[in-house]
């Protein structure tokens, strides 16, 4: 009860609004426009009574577009042909008319055409079915379910027409509709509270959702003819690019659906929208989107679905602080013009260039995983050469650290551990992969040669990635978070539910992968991978045995003695297929940033927008201009203005965790932090099975063990998503940190950094200096290093080197060392 | 030093006999953990050092010379009982082994075993190899600490872990060298990876995993411009110790990946064919006599070292393939070739008729060779008959049977899409008829003196399903055996070898088990099969590194004759005898084994046999369950119908310890069906004329587990003397196993002490029986 009652006052709340709003919005607009702008600009409606939104716009003197289309008035030549009626032109009668437009002393005529002569009957495929999800009934947590709820089943947000088809005509002997009394169905009476639903109201009466329901019921519940017209895509308008701000806080969004006859509806008032960022704006589910309020900024995805078609619009929200001033920064390259590009809209400052040290530090971790020698520390830091960061960057994307640390994280993403590629295949899989990175091999290559893969999985290792991805739905799924950004999981059983995949998609692109088998040799844990020339993928849900497959080509024809996935690879590496780009260019830039253009990084929808679309278009185009270069997108991002920021906010960008405006702090990830702390010690770790020298970040795989990893987020690597590896912060870690053995082992160490600087007869002062460098790559300052040498020297009971050892303690429990900053 | 033995057999003969009967079990068998060198060169005869544990009572040497080469002989060259204890080893003997190479010995991979009275060792792999052999350095683990070598050469090393070990060689440049790491095929724990480095250190080339050497590598270049490069060999899985031996070949010696063909008849002289990277520039094809076992080796230019592959060994006529064209065979023959170019497909046109069942069959993997085939036979027109693209563990089968007389296409490819001279490929286009492969439980086996061995023979049968008689054969001829047939249907025999005569203890042999189809009347026209049992599987299981041993490991027995160690168990079973109830249908029993021999912890295998039809033991040979004190408990079935009576069965333990098996029996069992129920009286003591006694009676039942409880059990005395009667009405209620009924006496009854039995009536499942109890005594006093 309590849901209804919510969504009964939400309904009239947004209604409320929007009056107010059209108020606020009137005065701005009569003095805004100098152009205007109505969709659509011709329209035909093919029955009588046929509705169709119209959006308007002015074009402000600065060319941007303002929504207009509630202060709009309407007025039809003939409304005898057609009438408006609440922003809607309603079909009458057959006939051609125009219909004129005025806002602010402006106006544009479209024209009209109306080519039935009858009332159109209800489609169950095509309004009641969308309406049913639009109200919420197929949810996932209502009938949706695959229980349903109260013994009423329905697909999720209506993927199987067919099943549901079945359950509202004749589940139950029909008992759910009256034909001959519509009224006292219980398809409507449950919904509009008649009788008691545990769901609560969903309806209102005499509403378009009520209206399409009742009728389809009055007209003998009826299927669709088979030749009856099927949605083939959906358009949202405006497309990406609208703006708010404090004097135009409101877009309206239509939704046109195309059919198979040729024919455009709106069915905005079918259709179902979301916004990613509820907090830079809402939106109704009229469609009219609003600022969250006077302080919101951002930019935020609307979404429109409608059957199994989905559409997404982005709209950014300015703040248009009063005093605000663009510093004008210094840009390297472009990845600055366009970082700036948005910070300024946004209007958030960007924070100052970080210190030497600061930056030697970071760039060392983001690209080594490691902290630089005390030595390289003194010699950057003294070097005051102009070229030094550029140099630096050169030589550290050049190193064998980068490459084992880039498999590090690649690792991850392959899920390289013995468990599933056994001992030898996790040895020969890390040593191709780190290879790979120091020869730089194109990313396209490297796709196509893991996904192509034959053979031997130790002569191949590529051939482990189909190790790994054991069957036909992990390959499928696999692929497409690892190489095109998308969680397909929830296709395989339904449209996904927040993406344009539908499960036909899914099964589509499984059969890619359905012909690989997997071979045990006669040799010892290898695998043999080999492509049948036979076998297809079976649609569960419609039992079709699906073609190959792919976004935007539909389905392929391949022959059958062909290698499938060859055609796959060659689809996905294609410089046409953006995708692919901006999936790994982001991912790259996050893995210096800390935080994706898009984030998740493995998270590429329609309803989880970039941050700053331009600027991924530009890596993504870069990186295939570069032919698909990693390296060289790594050395553009770290040479960047925008990556050599501090992380520290100023007055202006505190709020921003989104448009890097500032560099973004995290706590070292756990081999980084294990390494760090045995570079600053200088007691290294010894991993069992492996030899001696070998650092936390260059394990071959998480299966040597060291608690301590596990502790701090090491990835079990069974899983292809970045989430695996967990940046949650915990007590656990605390304790590792502050009383654990790892830590207490290293301080006490009888070859610590500590012992070794007092047998060479060092000062505490110089130790101190040494510790800070090691630890921070800086100097202390000279209240640091006083207080540090004052704790050291102050008599006691305790010794120089048991003082020492806290001082170390100190250093390696402090924000300053546990952070990436 | 020397070799002092041709026949090491005289040297060893008092040593031994003193040992046979004063040291009785008194030590483990021997293990065999290490080999140096790696290799021994032909013409010469050479020194090889086994270390390992319990080597020191070495009576013989088992090595390839045993089961099928020509020109090796290896024969212990004397005690040295070096007591050592290298680091971290857990090697405290060394043997020392004399080894005498004929120059005509291909160069490959050999093996040997060590026999001492206590068993024979695990083999060993060494090569036979025409490189002189130089010692890998300990502190070459960079580029500026390389070792130098003078080219051609063979380094043995070994790895330390995480560490490469660096060789330079210099010399004209562009001159061709070969690299080749041989370790997995030596049975090492060495993975090996190996990189051509100029002398700047910069990488030239890598490689690991080359296609058909189990993991080893090879690599075949010219010189960089300095005429300076740098081998470094490490172990992919960054492993290293002792066990990490490495045998690296470096010299301008013809890398051979097989022949074509790629099988030849033995002892036939066989125009051969080498594949392998420009293997033309260094080895002409020849005309080889292949004789060892399917070993083939060839020098290239003078003093420049060999290649070597293996061959298979065929019966069939060989076909080779051209690409581009189909080939004409006959049927049924050999098909081989090399996958020179991506997607290449090789064709043979056989002619077939209809209704003959073909089968085409990829024997690459099964001996190495790296090429995985597709398979597909076809009619003249392109049409699929059969197709198999699925490889399996070693290699494909493809069956068909022809639709029309004609001519059809027998075409291979290779699965992966890979190419190049290393993918050479062997297929079989044969009749599809009734065949069976045999396998041994064991590879190795102590026969004991004037006694017997036992193996387990086991039948993997396709479409042949009659007997199988099986034969082993040993140096001399055949052995005597027992058991020898398996039976039409079985799967298996615990074959009994019996140790030849003259034998001496800690003598070694080679024994080839093999199996002949028995046809059901010697006048039956056709060839018999004959297969010859397969010990692969077992050095696969223990050296799981190294797929394909050489041959004399894949399908020899290898043997010594032991003293014959006295049973180490007994067995015993309750009350002597085995019951089964009638109407019950299944009844349990428990088998005791006592270990007589301290150590003996192994599990004892038993069997039923002799038991009537229509019984049966579950579990087959085995008993269902061993409790922790050596308690067996075995599950019989029957028939509820059996007719009561007895016959004889016997329970047969077979245990193996020491390496040697034994069986136990206990014979001449009685084997009872009885009555579901055992009554038994006893009478609460004297009773006068006239009076009343309580008598105690007490059952045993025995009730189907499903077929309900047994029904009241109403009493009587049977044959009782005149006066003595029990109670009307006497019964044993259904659930109850005791009563007590009044046994009444007349008054006229004559004193005395009477010998009363008791007549049970009931019902089970259906049943009614009556029983009678054994006797038990009445006495009557006189009042």
């Amino acid at each position: 009860m309590k849901n209804g009652c919510q969504i009964i006052c939400c309904l009239y709340a947004v209604s409320f609004v929007s009056a107010t709003a059209v108020l606020a919005d009137e005065k701005t607009i009569s003095s805004a426009g100098q152009r205007l702008e109505v969709h659509p600009e011709q329209v035909e409606l093919r029955s009588v009574g046929q509705r169709y939104h119209m959006l308007v716009s002015l074009i402000d003197r600065a060319g941007l577009p303002v929504d207009a289309t509630r202060v709009a008035q309407f007025e039809s030549a003939d409304p005898a042909v057609v009438t408006v009626r609440d922003g809607q032109l309603v079909a009458v009668a057959p006939g051609r008319t125009d219909v004129r437009v005025n806002v602010a002393g402006q106006s544009v005529t479209i024209s009209v055409v109306v080519s039935g002569n009858k009332p159109g009957s209800v489609s169950l495929r095509n309004e009641v079915i969308p309406i049913l999800s639009r109200q919420g009934c197929s949810a996932g947590a209502c009938h949706g379910s695959p229980q349903g709820k109260g013994g009423f089943r329905l697909s999720l947000r209506g993927f199987d027409p067919t099943l549901d088809e079945a359950t509202l005509r004749g589940e139950f002997f029909a008992r759910r509709v009256n034909v001959l009394d519509a009224d006292t169905s219980l398809l409507l009476r449950k919904p509009l509270m008649q009788v008691p639903h545990a769901g609560g109201p969903r309806l209102l009466a005499n509403s378009i959702a009520h209206t399409v329901l009742r009728n389809w019921i009055a007209e003998g519940r009826h299927t669709d003819a088979a030749t009856a017209p099927s949605c083939v895509g959906l358009m949202l308008h405006p497309p990406s690019g609208r703006q708010l701000n404090r004097d135009v806080a409101r877009q309206q969004f239509l939704a046109i659906a195309e059919f198979s006859d040729g024919s455009f509806r709106d069915v905005t008032d079918l259709a179902v929208f979301t916004t990613s960022d509820a907090g830079v704006a809402a939106v109704s589910a009229d469609g009219l989107v609003e600022r969250a309020d006077d302080t919101a900024r951002g930019q935020t995805a609307i979404t429109a679905r409608y059957l199994d078609q989905m559409e997404t619009s982005f709209l950014t929200v300015v703040s248009e602080t009063t005093g605000f001033t663009w510093p004008d920064p210094a840009e390297s390259n472009f990845v600055d013009q366009l970082v700036h590009a948005r910070l300024k809209q946004l209007e958030y400052v960007p924070s100052r260039r970080t210190p030497d040290g600061e930056f030697l530090r970071r760039v060392y971790l983001d690209v080594t995983g490691l902290l630089p020698p005390t030595d390289v520390t003194q010699s950057f830091l003294a070097d005051v050469s102009e070229q030094k960061r550029t140099s630096l960057i050169d030589e550290l994307l050049a190193s064998s650290e980068h490459a084992k640390f880039q498999t590090l994280q690649w690792g991850d993403t392959l899920r390289i551990r013995k468990a599933s590629i056994s001992s030898p295949g996790v040895f020969k899989f890390y040593r191709w992969l780190v290879r790979a990175f120091e020869q730089n091999m194109p990313y396209d290559q490297f796709a196509g040669e893991l996904l192509t893969a034959s053979g031997s999985s130790f002569e191949n290792p590529p051939v482990n990635y189909f190790r790994t991805a054991a069957s036909t739905n992990d390959c499928t799924e696999s692929t497409a978070q690892i190489f095109l950004g998308a969680r397909l999981e929830c296709a395989k059983c339904h449209n996904h539910p927040h993406e344009k995949w539908t499960q036909d998609n899914y099964y589509g692109l499984a059969a890619f992968f359905n012909r690989i088998q997997r071979d045990a040799t006669l040799r010892k844990d290898e695998i043999f991978v080999s492509v049948a020339d036979t076998g297809e993928v079976t649609q569960p849900r419609t039992g079709e045995k699906m073609k190959p497959w792919l976004p935007g080509q539909g389905d392929i024809q391949i022959a059958d003695d062909a290698d499938r996935r060859v055609v796959l690879v060659e689809w996905l590496t294609s410089p046409n297929n953006k995708l692919f780009a901006e999936v790994e260019v982001n991912r790259l830039w996050r893995s210096v940033m800390g935080r994706g253009i898009v984030d998740p990084a493995d998270d590429f929808r329609a309803s989880n927008p970039p941050s700053n679309t331009e600027l991924l278009n530009a890596l993504a185009e870069d990186f295939v201009k570069h032919n698909f270069d990693r390296r060289h997108i790594l050395r553009l991002i770290l040479n960047s203005q925008t990556y050599q920021r501090r992380s520290e906010a100023n007055l202006s960008n505190g709020g921003d965790d989104r448009f890097f405006s500032r560099y973004t702090r995290r706590l070292l990830t756990a081999e980084q932090l294990l390494d760090a702390i045995c570079d600053v010690t200088m007691v290294p770790e010894s991993f069992s099975g492996l030899p001696s020298g070998i650092r936390a970040t260059q394990l071959p795989s998480p299966d040597f063990g060291k608690d301590f990893l596990t502790v701090f987020g090491q990835p079990v690597r069974t899983s292809v998503c970045q989430c695996e590896r967990s940046d949650d912060l915990n007590l656990s870690q605390a304790l590792q940190i502050a009383n654990g053995s790892y830590v207490h082992g290293k301080l006490t160490n009888g070859g610590s950094r500590i012992r070794q600087l007092l047998n060479a007869g060092r000062s505490i002062r110089e130790i101190v200096a040494e510790s800070y460098l090691a630890a921070f790559c800086r100097v202390p300052t000279a209240a640091e290093s006083n207080a540090a040498v004052s704790f050291i020297r102050a008599p006691g009971e305790r010794s120089v080197e048991e003082k020492l050892e806290d001082f170390y303690w100190a250093l390696l429990n402090s924000n300053e060392f546990l952070f990436q900053h | 030093m020397s070799a002092l033995l041709i026949h090491p057999r005289c040297f060893l003969f008092a040593f031994t006999a003193v040992l046979f009967y004063s040291h009785f079990v008194s030590a483990d068998p021997p293990k065999a953990i290490r080999i140096e060198p790696l290799a021994v060169v032909p013409g010469e005869t050479s020194e090889l050092v086994l270390h390992g544990l319990n080597l020191a009572d070495a009576t013989d040497v088992w090595s390839s010379s045993g089961a099928d080469n020509d020109g090796l002989t290896v024969g212990l060259a004397g005690q040295r009982l070096t007591k050592q204890r290298p680091s971290r080893e857990p090697s405290d003997r060394v043997t020392l082994l004399s080894t005498s190479v004929a120059g005509t010995c291909p160069v490959g991979i050999y093996s040997v075993r060590v026999a001492t009275v206590e068993g024979i060792s695990n083999p060993l792999l060494f090569m036979i190899d025409d490189l002189p052999t130089v010692p890998g350095a300990k502190d070459n683990h960079s580029l500026k600490a390389a070792q130098t070598i003078e080219l051609p050469t063979a380094i043995d090393g070994v790895t330390e872990s995480g560490q490469a070990d660096y060789y330079q060689s210099s010399g004209r440049p562009g001159e061709w060298v070969s690299v080749e790491a041989v370790a997995t095929r030596l049975g090492t724990r060495l993975d090996p990876l190996i990189r051509i480095l100029d002398a700047a250190g910069e990488e030239l080339i890598f490689v690991d995993d080359s296609p058909g050497l189990s993991g080893d590598c090879r690599v075949r270049f010219q010189r960089p411009e300095s005429g300076t490069f740098v081998v470094s060999i490490e172990d992919a899985s960054l492993g290293g110790s002792s066990a990490y031996q490495y045998r690296l070949r470096v010299g301008d010696f013809p890398l051979v990946a097989g022949t074509l063909p790629a099988a030849a008849k033995r002892d036939r002289s066989s125009l051969l064919r080498l594949i392998g990277p420009d293997i033309d520039d260094v080895a002409k094809p020849g005309s080889i006599l292949y004789g060892a076992a399917n070993r083939i080796s060839i020098s290239g230019r003078k003093d420049a070292g060999s290649g070597y592959a293996k061959v298979f060994e065929s019966d069939l006529a060989q076909s080779v393939a051209v690409a581009g064209s189909a080939v004409d065979v006959p049927f049924p023959c050999g098909l081989s070739g090399v996958i020179a170019q991506s997607g290449e497909i090789h064709s043979f046109r056989f002619a077939a008729e209809k209704g003959d069942h073909i089968v085409l069959s990829d024997m690459s993997r099964q001996s190495g060779a790296a090429a995985m085939l597709a398979l597909a036979i076809r009619d003249e027109s392109g049409r699929a008959i059969g197709v198999n693209r699925r490889p399996g563990t070693a290699g494909g089968t493809l069956t068909v049977s022809i639709p029309e007389d004609g001519n059809y296409l027998a075409e291979v490819s290779e699965i992966g899409n890979r190419s190049g001279s290393d993918y050479v490929y062997y297929a079989e286009l044969r009749h599809n008829s009734p065949d069976f492969e045999l396998v041994l439980e064991s590879a190795s086996i102590i026969l004991p003196v004037d006694g017997y061995a036992i193996v387990k023979v086991t039948a993997d049968r396709k479409g042949y399903n009659g007997p199988i008689r099986i034969q082993v054969t040993g140096p001399d001829g055949p052995l005597a055996v027992a058991n020898e047939l398996i039976l039409e249907k079985k799967k298996d025999t615990r074959l009994k070898i019996y140790v030849p005569e003259n034998m001496r203890p800690g003598q070694a042999m080679s024994l080839t088990v093999s199996g002949a189809s028995v046809k059901p009347n010697d006048d039956d026209a056709g060839e018999s099969l004959h297969r010859v049992a397969s010990t692969v599987g077992l050095f696969r299981k223990s050296v799981p590194q190294t797929p394909h041993p050489p041959v004399e490991l894949q399908n020899v027995l290898a043997a010594v004759t032991g003293p014959a160690i006295p049973e180490f168990f007994n067995l015993s079973l309750d009350n002597g005898a085995v019951f089964f109830p009638r109407y019950v249908g299944e009844v349990y029993f428990t088998v005791r084994v006592k270990q007589r021999a301290a150590g003996f912890t192994a599990p004892v295998a038993l069997r039923v046999e002799g038991l009537p039809e229509g019984f049966r033991v579950s579990g087959g040979e085995n008993a269902v369950g061993r409790s922790e004190n050596n308690e067996y408990r075995f599950q019989l079935n029957g028939p509820a119908e059996a007719a009561a009576g007895v016959s004889v069965i016997r329970i047969i333990g077979e245990a193996t310890f020491k390496g040697q098996t034994k069986e136990v029996a206990l014979k001449k069992l009685p084997f009872r069906v009885i009555e579901p129920l055992i009554v038994g009286g006893k009478s609460a003591g004297p009773v006068q004329p006239g009076g009343e006694q309580e008598l105690t009676v007490r059952t045993q039942r025995f009730v189907p587990r499903a077929g309900g409880d047994m029904k009241q059990i109403q009493l009587e005395l049977t044959a009782a003397p005149a006066g003595i009667t029990l109670q009307l009405g006497a019964v044993i209620a259904a659930a109850k196993n005791e009563s007590q009924v009044k046994i009444q006496v007349a008054a006229d009854a004559q004193p005395g002490r009477y010998n009363l039995i008791l007549q049970a009536t009931t019902e089970v499942a259906g049943h009614e029986f009556t029983v009678l109890s054994d006797s038990f005594p009445l006495v009557v006093v006189p009042q």
